[in-house]
């Protein structure tokens, strides 16, 4: 078996563990021998969302002597938050021009299960995420994951909100590249994408949806004077505000004439 | 002494975890407090009586095993105490004067801070990522 194969079947099985565990019908779940997966057509396409199609799985509950055929067919575990669309504001420098709410991405998204780990969120990235840097990010996030449950005392990880709304960004953003990705004191996400010193984009992904971005960009009228600014937006619209001061030149692969955003 | 202004021509390395560090490379987040933090925590190097950077960074090295969980890819941060106020001053938005003063701890006598680093505003800590002069290894 592929790692890639293995990921997904670790992936099916935590999605079947958990529905099982809803039901309370076995503490033992991992000593079934019944389970059973068969994976869709769907799985295997990474564009599409992962789609689980559980026949048919069986459990005797201990002490009652009943057996419980439970049927769960094209049961989909690929859910992301939805995202406010509200206030945008932004300070310093720079001036920013008219935009609007340029993504959809606030009704694109499924609603989500509240107690989705960071593993989970991590696999859903590797297997489902259609952006071509996907084994790099999820490389990097498990990586960070470890380093912060390391770090901190009482072994927690990455902020899963944080996290969430960062892939959200992603997956409407696909022309984004792969941003460098670190953990704030606040266990948050934060992605730059940087070319050089006066070229800078990051974003700090809060728990809420709203974000804390930094833009540094070239002044094209007076060269050696960069404009530097920051402000705060949802992260539904950060790209639409930032997009006016050139970062999708250096963040993403669009290219004039070819807008993308 | 407690709140002595550590000179322009002096250096303090600052504790990067693993999670701010991405191929070696340190992230603004490196440089950003906690709300409730009145300053960003560093180690005034001077202040080690150490001769050259190699002891005084095996000395600091020798300090955050005992302090701290020290991971394998953190790294210290060296920066230079004037440098790095003259670019905040010079390119923040609000002409930001950074504090850099001595803050010994019983156990950690070369500890300093970093103040006026706001906590709902990433541009300082992405000018102060800036002027990092070198990085170490954390961990000896």
């Amino acid at each position: 078996m592929t790692e890639e194969a293995q990921d997904q079947a670790f992936g099916r099985y935590l999605a079947a563990k958990k529905a099982v565990a809803a039901h309370g019908f076995s503490e033992n779940f991992e000593e079934e021998q019944s389970f059973a997966t068969i994976p869709s057509s769907a799985a295997s396409d990474v564009s599409a969302p992962v789609v689980l199609v559980y026949p048919r799985v069986s459990v005797v509950a201990r002490g009652i002597g009943k057996t419980y055929i439970v049927k769960y067919t094209e049961t989909s575990v690929n859910s992301f938050d939805i995202v406010p669309a509200t206030l945008v504001t932004s300070k310093g420098l720079g001036t920013v021009g008219t935009f609007g709410q340029g993504s959809s991405m606030a009704t694109q998204q499924p609603p989500t299960a509240e107690d989705e780990s960071v593993e989970e969120i991590i696999w859903h990235v590797g297997t489902a995420l259609s952006i071509g840097y996907r084994a790099k990010l999820t490389s990097r996030l498990s990586e960070l994951q470890k380093a912060v449950q390391e770090e901190e005392l009482d072994g927690g990880g990455i902020t899963v909100r944080s996290l969430k709304h960062f892939i959200n960004l992603l997956r409407a953003h696909p022309a984004l590249r792969c941003p460098a990705v670190s953990v704030t004191p606040d266990r948050n996400i934060y992605a730059s994408w940087k070319l050089g010193s006066d070229r800078v984009f990051s974003i700090h992904f809060l728990p809420d949806g709203k974000v804390r971005f930094v833009i540094f960009c070239p002044n094209e009228k007076h060269p050696g004077e960069p404009i530097r600014l920051s402000g705060t937006a949802t992260v539904d619209v950060v790209m639409s505000v930032a997009a006016p001061h050139g970062v999708l030149s250096w963040a993403s692969d669009v290219r004039p004439g070819n807008p993308g955003f | 002494m407690s709140g002595q202004a550590i000179p322009d021509s002096d250096h303090v390395g600052r504790y990067c975890k693993a999670s701010t560090v991405e191929n070696g490379e340190i992230s603004a987040a490196a440089f950003m407090v906690r709300k409730a933090e009145e300053y960003l925590s560093v180690n005034w190097l001077e202040a080690l009586n150490r001769s050259g950077r190699a002891t005084q960074i095996s000395e600091l090295q020798s300090l955050y095993a005992r302090k701290l969980r020290v991971g394998a890819v953190a790294r210290i941060a060296v920066l230079n105490v004037g440098g790095l106020r003259a670019k905040v001053e010079r390119e923040s938005p609000d002409s930001r004067l950074l504090r850099i003063l001595h803050e010994p701890e019983f156990d950690d006598p070369s500890h300093a801070g970093i103040y006026e680093i706001p906590y709902d505003d990433e541009i300082v800590a992405e000018l102060i990522a800036q002027v990092v002069l070198e990085t170490h290894a954390a961990r000896a």
